[in-house]
């Protein structure tokens, strides 16, 4: 009874989230192109290596920082439009331009740190992206379901750029999609089909070029995500399965059964996976779900009562490392935020291969956090300035400060 | 009695052997030596003592205990008079008191000197000892400093009168000590007389309240002294470099200053803190300590030494310094120190009031231009500070 019940509750909230309702619910990571828009960048490349530089949005002063994760230094600063909003970025290794969101504003600090505001209009608030930094792809969905494709130059400037709606086939609306690792655009719509759109030509053309195929699926899909090493191959999950999809054969290679079961948490940092709770007699049990060598697998995480905030896959590294926390009643299940929670977390990395557990560490408390599989960075709530970069294998710490100085 | 007496004995004589002191002190008169404004007072007390005598006042109202001074120093000479020799006295006083009165004036023609070598007079029957010496011939008074500044009101009072009593003349003839004279018929009868004279006009001085009158006078501070002891509080300014400087200081000082005359020696030793917040979690904060030493110069810019204006005066001081700082940068993750010294010239005035019994009360500026700053944290603070304090001090 219970298990049913949870079902129903889930399959509810996708439909309301369908529908555009409150996107502060349960599935803020579903029903969305990309990642929900998240105020850093990752710090593991797309090839597993760690990112060389990090860029946030420091909450204290209200401006971008950009670090550089090798030697640990401060590199630079930007001040923002509409600094009281959120700002989200989005930023590459392998170039030096800076992607800034917020829901009033879109711009794009360049390699020289000149900012280029508004190089595209948004109708909308921005949601989520989808990006593509070594092959400057940028991808932006709004609330109003516009999708905004940018095709950026080296120096960050816009190439050329086209916003498409949510109507691709027929009668059929976008649900969610993605970038694939070759820059191709995978869309889920409302009709269970899939939609691969070459994005450039879409731009070019000012008009969706695509193919639809099915998915074979039974029921709409609400979370799409790129295959690790694969252009051809999805995770896409429904409110039955997590589905493991070939766009070439156009079959289920796998799936993973979700009854029972509610989603705790999406992940696509750094290999996409899905994490489920279960409640049974024993407690609270969560799985995580991925997709490996065409198969989808899981893992189990029995007794686990504290909330799981944030899960980083790194299947090249045979790592799964997840923070645990205790969170507060507002708190938004599904959504991979490191910071929803400031207090008492705790960061806990396990072997993929035999679950055997590798590492234990208790984090900062009220600093702003990143993870990557070797460091986490953290930025404290400095007036001055305060940052450090921790080993997540060993005692190293390092420490830089006083950078905000200039800016009082 | 007796004291009175061995008081009276170690008076001054007559100078009839040359025995000036060796060494005596400049007179300057307004209040530049120790000794100064207990001399003025005293004359001025003569002079107000012998105001109302006259030539119509009746001899039997002079040199006697007057009503209600029985008990009063003074009175046992008085007492012990014959009636010839109150007559005598009387007699001197009524003739000579517009004299007395005049040479006790300012511009009496009387030259004062101090000494601090004891005073040795030769009379016929040998030398004697003496507080005070009178040259009527140069119209000279020497007084031992130290031993006039230590005795009591009608002591300096008794000295006085009789040394200028000496001062005066009849028929061309000055008193003298060692010779009988009128009812005083001893050897020693000019000094008999000269004391009961200076007697008389100590308990005319009590009769007419002139002691209360000069109380204040002498009991305010003077600012002849050697010696100065001050502590202070205050505040100090510095300029503001960037939003990481602190302005702003409170702070003590406390010094030690020795006046060779206008210009002293000084050594001075100052601390301050300061702290200032910025936005809402930052703070800084600065302690500056400082060692100086160097020269000061007293200027009195009125004359007259019986007044408090009077004693009021200007000390300019010029220093050389050493600050030592300690600076502090913190926030609720940071927690930056850093220290820095500097040597600078200083420069101050102070204006120096009295108060009582030594008490002085001061305003003090001071302009500390020291520059330095903080490599590390690259911040320049504290620097080219003007400080403003209040202090108190005491001389001695």
């Amino acid at each position: 009874m219970l298990s049913k019940f949870n079902v129903l509750i889930a399959a509810a909230s996708l439909s309301l989230c369908a529908c555009g309702q409150d996107a502060k619910f349960a599935n803020q990571d579903a029903d969305i192109i990309g990642v929900p828009l998240e105020a850093t960048t990752q710090l593991s490349r797309q090839d597993g290596a760690d990112q060389s530089r990090i860029s946030i949005f420091d909450e204290t002063t209200r401006r971008i920082h950009q670090f550089d994760l090798s030697s640990f230094a401060f590199q630079r600063s930007f001040a923002v439009q509409y600094a009281d909003q959120k700002h989200y970025l989005l930023y590459g290794d392998t170039s030096d331009y800076v992607v800034d969101l917020s829901k009033k504003h879109f711009s794009i600090f360049d390699s020289n740190g000149s900012e280029n505001k508004r190089p595209v209009k948004l109708i909308g608030e921005p949601l989520s992206a989808a990006f593509r930094p070594d092959q400057n792809l940028l991808v932006v969905y709004d609330d109003v379901f516009n999708v905004g494709m940018i095709k950026l130059r080296e120096d960050g400037s816009v190439e050329k750029s086209w916003t498409g709606g949510s109507l691709i086939s027929g009668e059929a609306s976008i649900r969610c999609g993605d970038l694939l690792t070759d820059g191709r655009l995978v869309l889920a719509l409302s009709d269970r089909n899939l939609a691969i759109v070459d994005v450039t030509g879409s731009i070019d053309q000012k008009q969706w070029v695509k193919t639809i195929i099915p998915s074979n699926l039974a029921k709409q899909i609400s979370w799409i995500a790129p295959v690790p090493d694969s252009n051809d191959q999805i995770l896409a999950l429904t409110v039955d399965e997590i589905a493991l999809i070939s766009l070439s054969t156009q079959t289920v290679l796998d799936s993973y059964p979700v009854s029972g079961m509610t989603v705790e948490k999406y992940s696509k940092a750094k290999d996409a996976h899905v994490i489920l709770r279960s409640v049974t007699d024993g407690g609270i049990t969560m799985k995580m779900v991925y997709a490996e060598a065409s198969h989808v697998k899981s893992r189990a995480l029995p007794k686990q009562e504290r909330s799981l905030i944030h899960s980083f896959l790194d299947i090249s590294r045979d790592e799964w490392t997840y923070v645990e926390a205790s969170v507060a009643s507002n708190y938004l299940i599904g959504y991979n935020d490191l910071d929803q929670a400031r207090v008492q977390r705790k960061m806990k990395k396990y072997r993929l291969s035999d679950m055997a557990g590798l590492e234990n560490k208790d984090l900062p408390d009220r600093a702003q956090l990143h993870l990557s599989s070797s460091y986490i960075f953290a930025l404290f709530p400095s007036e001055l300035g305060y940052a450090a970069r921790y080993s997540t294998e060993s005692d190293d710490v390092k420490i830089v400060k006083l950078f905000n100085r200039k800016y009082l | 009695m007796k004291r009175l007496r061995r008081f009276l004995i170690a008076l001054g004589a007559l100078g009839l052997a040359p025995a000036a002191p060796v060494f005596a002190s400049s007179f300057v008169g307004n209040g530049g030596n120790t000794g100064d404004v207990e001399l003025r007072v005293t004359l001025n007390q003569i002079r107000d003592a012998l105001a109302d005598v006259t030539a119509e006042t009746p001899e039997e109202d002079l040199c006697i205990c007057l009503s209600g001074l029985d008990a009063h120093a003074a009175c046992d000479v008085l007492q012990a008079l014959t009636p010839d020799q109150q007559k005598t006295c009387s007699g001197f006083l009524k003739k000579r008191a517009k004299q007395i009165q005049s040479l006790a004036s300012p511009d009496g023609a009387v030259r004062y000197t101090w000494t601090n070598e004891s005073i040795q007079v030769t009379e016929k029957n040998g030398p004697r000892a003496a507080d005070a010496v009178a040259l009527p011939a140069q119209n000279l008074v020497t007084i031992n400093q130290s031993r006039f500044v230590t005795m009591a009101n009608h002591e300096r009072l008794l000295l006085l009168t009789h040394e200028l009593g000496h001062l005066t003349k009849e028929d061309g003839k000055h008193p003298v000590d060692d010779e009988p004279v009128g009812g005083f018929t001893s050897a020693e009868g000019g000094r008999e007389l000269l004391n009961a004279v200076a007697a008389s006009v100590v308990q005319m001085s009590y009769a007419r309240g002139i002691y209360e009158k000069y109380e204040g006078t002498l009991t305010l501070s003077q600012g002849v002294k050697q010696n100065w002891i001050f502590l202070a509080s205050g505040s100090t300014k510095a300029d503001e470099h960037d939003a990481f400087s602190v302005t702003k200081f409170q702070g003590s000082k406390f010094g030690y200053r020795h006046q060779f005359g206008a210009i002293g020696a000084i050594v001075q030793y100052r601390s301050a803190e300061g702290s200032e917040n910025i936005r809402s979690t930052v703070h800084l904060k600065e302690t500056l300590k400082a060692w100086g030493a160097g020269v000061a110069y007293r200027y009195f810019p009125s004359d007259d030494p019986l007044t408090f204006w009077g004693q009021s005066h200007l000390v300019g001081t010029f220093m050389v310094e050493q600050l030592n700082t300690d600076y502090s940068l913190k926030d609720d993750f940071n927690d930056e120190r850093e220290t820095a010294v500097s040597t600078s010239w200083t420069a101050g005035l102070s204006y120096f009031m009295p108060l009582k019994r030594n008490f002085w009360i001061y305003l003090q500026y001071e302009y500390l231009p020291h520059k330095y700053s903080y490599e590390t944290l690259a911040v320049e603070s504290g620097n080219t500070q003007s400080s403003y304090a209040v202090g108190v001090a005491y001389a001695f």
